[in-house]
C-alpha cells in the first residue's frame, strides 16, 4: 500500500508516502493493501479521510484512551498546565498563541506515538482516531482549533500533489516544520465531553492502527 | 598523586595497545583518572585452564561500542558474534560519499552523488586530542589529519536590536571588538578603584599590563580598534599599509551578542587541535571490521528479542527475511537505549524504566557539494565553521581537498528545536531552507554552483532514532549519576549494556569506547575468575 510520488526537483529523490492512498481506486487494486484511506478528490492537503478500507486479514491494533502526562512540575498538580510536555515546551512555557488544549494535544499524540512504537507501529499506521475534548477553564466550548493545530504537528501534514511537507503553525507563530512528517489521513471524530477522568485533562484520544503488510 | 617510576612502569606492563597509551596518560595525570579497575586488554592466555575458555559473546550493534568490545574480546580468544542491522559498520559514525543510499523514516530515499573522494561525516566528525579514539586510530593504522574546529576567517551572524543585526562579521573582528571593549571596561573599573577590595596596587598594575595586550588597548587604556579585526585591503609592500576596518560601537558590540559562541573553543573537548581520520570517520570502523573478521559480524541482522536463559543468553534476529537465533554465554547490548525497550526481553521492570529515561536528541546534517570552492576563492576560508542564530546554527567548511575544484560544505549541523525545523521536511525543502539562510550570511554565491546534496536526521534514521540521548535529570553530555544511569551500568544476569549513553562523553566515540572497555573488563574478570 505504498504510494510512490515522484518529487519534481530531482531524479535522485523519491518519496514514499505510507498510511494512505492518494487515489481512492487503490482499494480496488487486485492485491489488497491492509488498509487504505478514502480521501476527498482534488484536495492536496486533506485533514482527515472520508472513510477507510481495512482488509479482512489485516491485523488491527487499538489503543486505550490516552491522555497527556503530567510532566510540567512548575504548574499546580491537577491543573491543565501541569500536562504540558516539557520536552516540547521547555519549562512549561507556551509560545505565542499556543493554547493549553493544543499543548495537551501534542503531549497526547507524543504518548500515542510511544504506545505505537512499542508495538512496532508508527503514526503512519493510524487509520482511525477518536478525540474527546473538555473545554478549558473559563471557556464554554472545546478548543477545536487548538486541537487541530496539535493534530497537524503529527498527522496529515504532507502535500499529496508535491510530496512536500506542509508547514504548520504552532499557536500564532509563522508556519514551520511539523514535529513529525506523516502522510496518514485517518478517519476521525472529535467531540466535547462534560468531563474527562483525570483532573486537568482536556484531551483524551484513542486510535486504531493497522500493521503494514511487511511487519 | 605521587607517581613513582616503579608504579609508572607497572602500569605500562599491564596494558597494551590502546590500553598502553591511554593508561600511560592517566598515570601522568593527563587523562581523567577513574575510580574503577583500570582497563587492561584481555590477552590470549588469560583464559587458559579456566572452564570458560572460548566463552561466547553475542554483541548487539556494530557501532563504536560494539566493535570496540568485539575487538578487545578477540584479543583473548572469545568467540564473538556481532549482530548489526545495517549493511555497514559504524552506527552513528556515518561517512556519506558517492553511492551512499538511505531511506529514512519519513519514507524518503536519497542517493549520494558526490564526486569521487568527496564525503562528509553525517555523524561523528572530530576527535579531541585527549580521547582514546586517537589511540585506536594509531593501533588500527587509521591515518589522521587536523580538523579545523575554529577559524578567525569564518563569520558570525546574529539578530539583535542593534545596527549589527543580521550583519556577517568575521570571527576575528568580533573577537577584537569584544575582547577590546571587555578589557577597556575592566581596566576602567580597576583604575577607578571599583575593585580595590580584591586588588592590590601591584595586582592592578599586572592586570593593566595584561589588558593592554589582551584587548590591544591604547596607552590610556581605551579600545580604538585593532589590526586584529582585519583589513578591507590587505597590507602589502612599500607604502601599502592596508585599510583597517573600524570597530563597532561599544554598546552595539555588547548588545549584539557577537561573542555568544566564543566559548565553544574553550570547551575541554572542542579546543584545537582537533583531529579526524583521512577519508572519513568510518575508516575506523572498516579497520575494526578487518581486525575482528568480517565473518564474525552479521550485517543486516535486525534483533527482535534478547533474553537471559538458564546459564546463557538467547538473541533472536531477522536476516535476509529469515528468523534466526543465537545462543551465547554472554550478551553485550550496545543498541540505542531508546530502542531496547522495543525488543522482546525478560529484563526486569526497573531496567525497562531506566531505559526510558534516555531521551533521544534531534540532530543532523546537510552536505552540499559545490563545484567551485567559493569559500576559499572569495571568503579566504580554509576550514572551520560560520556560526549563526538562524536554524542552520552553523556552516562547516571542508578540511580536505584544499585548492581543489570542488568540495562538500556542511550546510547545517544543529540540535533540538533548530534541527526540528528541518527534520520533518523533505530533502528538497531542507536544502532550500539551508541555502536561503546560508545566502543571508555568505551572499548569493551560497546558492550557486551546487552540484549535489545529501541530508540526514538522526531521529528519522532507522536503527538510531536519535543523535544521542540526554538523561532525564542530567545535562546532555552526562556527568550525573542519575538512578536510571547507574542502574544500566550493572549487568542484568548475563546481559551487559554499553554505549556512549553510559559514559561521561555522550555523543563522542570516546564515550562508547570507554564504556565498552568497562564492560569488557567486568565480563573478563567474571569469566577468568
Amino acid at each position: 500500500m505504498k504510494t510512490l510520488i515522484g518529487v519534481a526537483a530531482t531524479t535522485l529523490v523519491t518519496l514514499t508516502l505510507t498510511g494512505c492512498s492518494a487515489d481512492s481506486d487503490a482499494a480496488q487494486t487486485p492485491k489488497q493493501a491492509p488498509s487504505s484511506s478514502i480521501l476527498e478528490a482534488g484536495q492536496a492537503t486533506p485533514m482527515i479521510a472520508q472513510g477507510v478500507v481495512i482488509a479482512a486479514d489485516a491485523a488491527v491494533y487499538k489503543t486505550s484512551g490516552i491522555g497527556p502526562t503530567a510532566l510540567n512540575k512548575t504548574a499546580p498538580t491537577g491543573s491543565p498546565e501541569s500536562f504540558i510536555d516539557t520536552q516540547q515546551f521547555a519549562g512549561g512555557t507556551l509560545g505565542p498563541g499556543v493554547t493549553v488544549t493544543e499543548a495537551q494535544g501534542m503531549s497526547v499524540l507524543a504518548r500515542i506515538r510511544e504506545n505505537l512504537e512499542a508495538q512496532g507501529l508508527t503514526l503512519d499506521d493510524v487509520v482511525t482516531m477518536r478525540v474527546f475534548l473538555d473545554n478549558a477553564p473559563g471557556t464554554d466550548r472545546a478548543d477545536y482549533a487548538g486541537w487541530n493545530r496539535a493534530y497537524r504537528q503529527f498527522f496529515a501534514n504532507t502535500n499529496l500533489d508535491t510530496g512536500d511537507t506542509e508547514l504548520v503553525p504552532l499557536g500564532t507563530a509563522a508556519p514551520a516544520a511539523p514535529l513529525v512528517r506523516n502522510a496518514a489521513r485517518p478517519t476521525r471524530f472529535a467531540l466535547e465531553v462534560a468531563s474527562l477522568p483525570v483532573a486537568g485533562w482536556l484531551v483524551e484520544v484513542e486510535v486504531d492502527a493497522v500493521f503494514p503488510a511487511d511487519a | 598523586m605521587a607517581v613513582t617510576r616503579r608504579s609508572f612502569m607497572q602500569s605500562l606492563g599491564v596494558t597494551g595497545g590502546a590500553g598502553l597509551a591511554y593508561g600511560a596518560l592517566s598515570t601522568l595525570g593527563l587523562a581523567p583518572a577513574t575510580a574503577q579497575v583500570p582497563f587492561r586488554s584481555p590477552a590470549r592466555g588469560d583464559l587458559l585452564g579456566t572452564s570458560a575458555a572460548g566463552a561466547s559473546v553475542a554483541i548487539l550493534g556494530g557501532g563504536p561500542a560494539g566493535l570496540c568490545a568485539a575487538y578487545e574480546l578477540r584479543k583473548a580468544g572469545y568467540d564473538v558474534t556481532v549482530l548489526e542491522a545495517r549493511k555497514r559498520p559504524g552506527g552513528r559514525v556515518w561517512s556519506v560519499r558517492n553511492g551512499t543510499t538511505e531511506t529514512d523514516l519519513n519514507g524518503e530515499t536519497q542517493t549520494c552523488t558526490f564526486a569521487e573522494g568527496h564525503y562528509f561525516n553525517l555523524g561523528a566528525t572530530r576527535i579531541p586530542q585527549g580521547h582514546i579514539t586517537l589511540d585506536y586510530c594509531r593501533e588500527l593504522g587509521v591515518e589522521v589529519q587536523p580538523f579545523g574546529n575554529q577559524n578567525a576567517n569564518t563569520l558570525v551572524n546574529y539578530q539583535s536590536a542593534t545596527p549589527i543585526s543580521g550583519q556577517s562579521v568575521q570571527y576575528r573582528a568580533a573577537k577584537a571588538d569584544m575582547y577590546g571593549y571587555l578589557s577597556e571596561l575592566l581596566q576602567k573599573a580597576a583604575s577607578r578603584g571599583a575593585l580595590d577590595d580584591v586588588l592590590t596596587g601591584a595586582d592592578k598594575e599586572a592586570l593593566a599590563s595584561f589588558l593592554r595586550d589582551f584587548g590591544d588597548l591604547s596607552s590610556d587604556g581605551r579600545y580604538l580598534g585593532s589590526p586584529r579585526r582585519g583589513y578591507d585591503s590587505e597590507p602589502g609592500a612599500g607604502l601599502n599599509f592596508g585599510d583597517q576596518r573600524k570597530p563597532f560601537a561599544l554598546s552595539d558590540t555588547i548588545r549584539s551578542g557577537l561573542g555568544r559562541n566564543f566559548s565553544f573553543e574553550f570547551g575541554y573537548d572542542q579546543a584545537m587541535m582537533m583531529m579526524t581520520p583521512v577519508g572519513g570517520m568510518d575508516r575506523i570502523y572498516t579497520a575494526f571490521q578487518r581486525e575482528i573478521g568480517t565473518e564474525r559480524i552479521r550485517f543486516g541482522a535486525e534483533v527482535s528479542a534478547m533474553r537471559n536463559t538458564q546459564g546463557g543468553v538467547r538473541v533472536e534476529y531477522t536476516q535476509d527475511g529469515a528468523k534466526q537465533a543465537i545462543d551465547a554465554d554472554y550478551c553485550i547490548c550496545t543498541l540505542p537505549p531508546n530502542l531496547v525497550g522495543r525488543l522482546a526481553t525478560n529484563l526486569p521492570a526497573g531496567v525497562l524504566t531506566a531505559l526510558k529515561a534516555a531521551i533521544p536528541v534531534s540532530s543532523g546534517k546537510l552536505g552540499i557539494e559545490y563545484s567551485r570552492r567559493w569559500w576559499e576563492l572569495e571568503d579566504r576560508i580554509y576550514g572551520g565553521a560560520t556560526n549563526t542564530d538562524k536554524d542552520i546554527a552553523q556552516i562547516m567548511f571542508p578540511y580536505d581537498h584544499y585548492h581543489g575544484e570542488r568540495g562538500v560544505v556542511v550546510g547545517y549541523y544543529n540540535t533540538g528545536k533548530r534541527h526540528q525545523a528541518f527534520e520533518s521536511l523533505t530533502h528538497r525543502q531542507r536544502l532550500a531552507k539551508a541555502v536561503e539562510e546560508g545566502s543571508a550570511i555568505h551572499g548569493e554565491k551560497y546558492g550557486r554552483d551546487i552540484a549535489s546534496s545529501f541530508s540526514g536526521s538522526w531521529r528519522r534514521t532507522k536503527y538510531s532514532e536519535g543523535a544521542w540521548v540526554g538523561w532525564s535529570g542530567s545535562d546532555a553530555h552526562g556527568g550525573v549519576a542519575t538512578p536510571e544511569y547507574t542502574t544500566l551500568l550493572a549487568p542484568v544476569e548475563r546481559v551487559y549494556f554499553a554505549g556512549d549513553h553510559l559514559s561521561n562523553a555522550i555523543a563522542w566515540q570516546h564515550g562508547a569506547f570507554t564504556s565498552a572497555r568497562d564492560v569488557v573488563t567486568a565480563l573478563h574478570a567474571r569469566v577468568a575468575a
